[in-house]
């Protein structure tokens, strides 16, 4: 199923620090690890990737280093931070609230076929 | 080299390397970087591509690339296609803009702070170079002719009335004036000191019984038709010379006797004396109003001198009629000094009055009979019609402004303008700023400075304003009696922001202090009137009045006003001579008492100004105490 842009948008960072909460990962990683562990939901365009990350970097919230990888390429490896640890939970609570909203208005809950018309 | 010894170097060497290598690297070309990467072409193409409408640095544009070449190379390593692979990143039109923001917003705060300083810099050198051109195009064009003007009140006056066609021909003979040098010597005592004969003499006029008086009496002799002229020459009502900012304009005969010992060769060369400027700047400064010469103005404090000596003379020949002529031509000659509508000229016939009332009491002091009561009233009538308030007048300084506003500033027609070039140069030449020797250091600071003054010099229309507020203000102060004036410090105003006022900084102060001048010399005219009054009365009933109300209205209309408090002068009689004083300004009658601080030190009648005749509502320890003498007082020579 394709995201809409704009809720992409909003939860394009925190599917990405989510990732990187557990371990420091490369851009290509990233973009196949979002694409198998969400089913494919969160399958970025690559050429959005790079921003994000860049922009995560410029607010602190992840920080980059490069590494040679087998291949011989430097590799440039992103990696939470502090400041993004407590980012990503801030958002986690916000996204739990706006999914509770959601479900309780009944916009995520599983709808029973309506009854047909006789 | 052992491997041990070889691995330790790297350790310390390949981190530095890899510091230097990434801005290096990118600083070498990101295209390099593609053409070496060996993956497909499509694939670099669209790297390619998103950097090229990236607006980056080239350290940033490598790091990109870098990454983005290794992305690449990770999914073809993953076994992905290369169209996939292109497919998947998307469009590079959609990608450039996200990645040159993202990257911006990701550059350190000092490149940030760098950068937006750098545009903020190239901004106001961009600014300042169209302000400069701005500026550079701007010239001044005088339009009013004030040389005119400034002549106006004689230019209708018949030449009998004048005085200048009667001192000229004598000014001529002896060359009285300008490169002549004209002096009597025998007038001249130099004074030895008494304790120390080898110091230098102090030179002053000759009085009786000095030596070299009866030389003094010849050489005055011999010059008698000099004299004569004067005497003539001071009866008229005006002086009548014309002033020119260019002397080459005097006439023949004007100029002969003006600048005696000069050709008019001598003035071919227009010049203000500003070094290192075109011409055209020189004859702007040269032809203003504030470069007119006044030499005749001058001399005549000198021919006052002559008239000094020359009284002394007639008194010892106990000749009171010539004292009496000599009295009321000095006077002539300070109306005449005072005739130029310039404060310097108002200031040199304050001093020319100053001198007749020293001579005048050193007269009665000396011998009050001297004088019989015929001359003495003649005498009180000459002091009393010198119009000393007349004698300063403001209008010349205020036509001096408008007129090098009109040399400095352009004109937009509307009354308007911003200073100019060639106005920096006259400015700053006129306020000394200008270093004669050093024509490149005077062209680069004109050239890269001058620009700047327009932020920091008033407009033409603002210093019109400010010049005929403060002018206007300061001729109606000098117009109220000193104790009803307000004293307002009107040149402080102009002094906080000097640059920005430079003109009216340097002529407002001169202002103030013509107006103390005057002020002092209105007391002392007073006081003159009211000595003279009571030596009238005194010969007439052989002993002195008790009051000025005893003294019969024929002989003093009203009493000598105090100049400080706006009453009458005190007087009290003195071993047989009057002594006339002024309560002061802290309005306690010390009866007489000389002026002298509160530590009990006289103040010389010299150093008396303006702060010991404003009224001090709150005395302290600084104000001076007793009572200022009015008479006598006379500085001798």
């Amino acid at each position: 199923m394709k995201i809409e842009r704009e809720l992409m948008r909003g939860a394009g960072p925190i599917a990405v620090m989510q990732l990187l909460s557990s371990s420091e990962m490369y851009g290509y990683e990233i973009v196949e690890r979002l694409a198998i562990e969400s089913s494919g939901v969160f399958e970025l365009g690559q050429s959005t990737l790079y921003p994000m990350l860049y922009n995560l970097e410029a607010k602190g919230l992840v920080r980059s280093r490069e590494q040679r990888a087998e291949n011989g390429r430097n590799r440039r490896y992103y990696r939470l931070t502090v400041k993004g640890n407590r980012k990503l939970e801030a958002d986690r609570k916000q996204w739990s609230t706006l999914v509770e909203g959601l479900s309780s208005i009944g916009v995520t809950r599983q709808w029973d076929p309506l009854p047909a018309l006789s | 080299m052992s491997q041990t010894r070889k691995s330790k170097i790297e350790h310390v060497l390949q981190p530095t390397w890899s510091a230097l290598r990434k801005p290096v690297w990118g600083k070498l070309s990101w295209k390099r970087q593609l053409a070496e990467s060996r993956l497909p072409q499509e694939i670099t193409s669209i790297v390619k591509s998103v950097l090229a409408a990236c607006r980056l640095s080239r350290g940033e544009k490598a790091a990109v690339a870098e990454e983005l070449l290794a992305h690449f190379s990770d999914g073809l390593d993953r076994g992905e296609s290369c169209s996939k692979l292109v497919q998947d990143f998307g469009d590079p039109t959609v990608a450039a803009p996200l990645i040159q923001a993202a990257k911006r917003r990701n550059r350190p705060m000092w490149k940030k702070s760098l950068r937006v300083s750098g545009y903020g810099i190239a901004g106001l050198i961009a600014a300042y170079v169209f302000i400069s051109l701005w500026f550079h195009m701007g010239k001044p064009t005088p339009s009013v002719d004030y040389v005119t003007q400034i002549n106006q009140p004689i230019s209708g006056v018949a030449e009998t009335d004048k005085g200048w066609p009667i001192y000229r021909p004598m000014w001529i003979k002896y060359k009285f004036s300008e490169g002549g040098r004209f002096d009597i010597p025998e007038m001249w005592f130099h004074e030895p000191d008494p304790e120390d004969e080898t110091a230098p003499t102090t030179q002053r006029m000759i009085r009786q019984g000095d030596q070299g008086w009866e030389e003094a009496r010849t050489a005055f002799g011999a010059h008698a038709d000099l004299l004569d002229a004067f005497r003539r020459g001071a009866r008229k009502p005006y002086f009548g010379v014309p002033l020119q900012s260019d002397p080459k304009k005097y006439s023949d005969e004007d100029f002969e006797a003006i600048f005696p010992g000069l050709e008019r060769e001598d003035f071919n060369q227009l010049s203000a004396g500003i070094a290192g400027v075109d011409e055209e700047t020189n004859e702007l400064a040269g032809n203003a109003i504030v470069m007119i010469l006044l030499p005749h103005v001058q001399v005549l404090r000198q021919a006052a001198r002559i008239f000094v000596v020359d009284t002394r003379l007639a008194v010892d020949e106990k000749d009171s009629e010539r004292a009496l002529q000599n009295l009321e031509t000095m006077l002539g000659l300070g109306r005449h000094a005072a005739e130029g509508p310039v404060l310097v000229c108002s200031l040199v016939g304050y001093a020319i009055a100053g001198m007749t009332f020293d001579q005048i009491e050193e007269i009665l002091q000396a011998d009050p009979s001297f004088f019989n009561d015929e001359q003495l009233a003649r005498l009180q009538k000459a002091v009393g019609q010198a119009d000393l308030r007349e004698w300063l007048t403001f209008s010349g300084e205020q036509m001096m402004i408008d007129d090098m506003i009109q040399r400095t500033y352009t004109d937009d027609g509307n009354g308007d303008g911003r200073l100019t070039p060639q106005g920096i140069k006259i400015l700053m030449s006129f306020q000394g700023l200008r270093r004669q020797s050093d024509d490149a250091l005077n062209q680069w600071a004109e050239t890269l400075a001058g620009p700047a003054s327009l932020f920091v010099v008033a407009s033409r229309k603002e210093l019109s304003e400010k010049a005929s507020q403060a002018i206007g203000q300061m001729a109606e102060d000098a117009s109220q009696p000193f104790w009803q004036a307000e004293h307002a410090d009107i040149a402080a105003e102009f002094e906080k922001e000097p640059l920005k006022y430079a003109l009216l900084t340097t002529i407002l102060p001169a202002g103030q202090q013509v107006r103390f001048a005057m002020d002092r010399l209105l007391g002392r005219q007073n006081a003159v009137r009211g000595a003279i009054a009571l030596q009238r009365d005194h010969q007439a009933n052989g002993k002195w009045p008790k009051s000025w109300e005893q003294i019969p209205k024929t002989i003093l209309a009203s009493p000598p006003i105090d100049q400080i408090t706006g009453e009458p002068l005190r007087f009290k009689i003195v071993k047989d001579r009057p002594l006339i004083y002024s309560v002061g300004n802290d309005r306690d009658d010390d009866g007489g008492k000389d002026l002298e601080w509160k530590s009990g030190l006289p103040i010389p009648a010299q150093t008396l100004s303006r702060a010991h005749f404003i009224p001090d509502p709150t005395p302290d320890e600084r104000t001076p105490d007793g009572d200022w003498i009015v008479w006598p007082q006379a500085e001798k020579d």
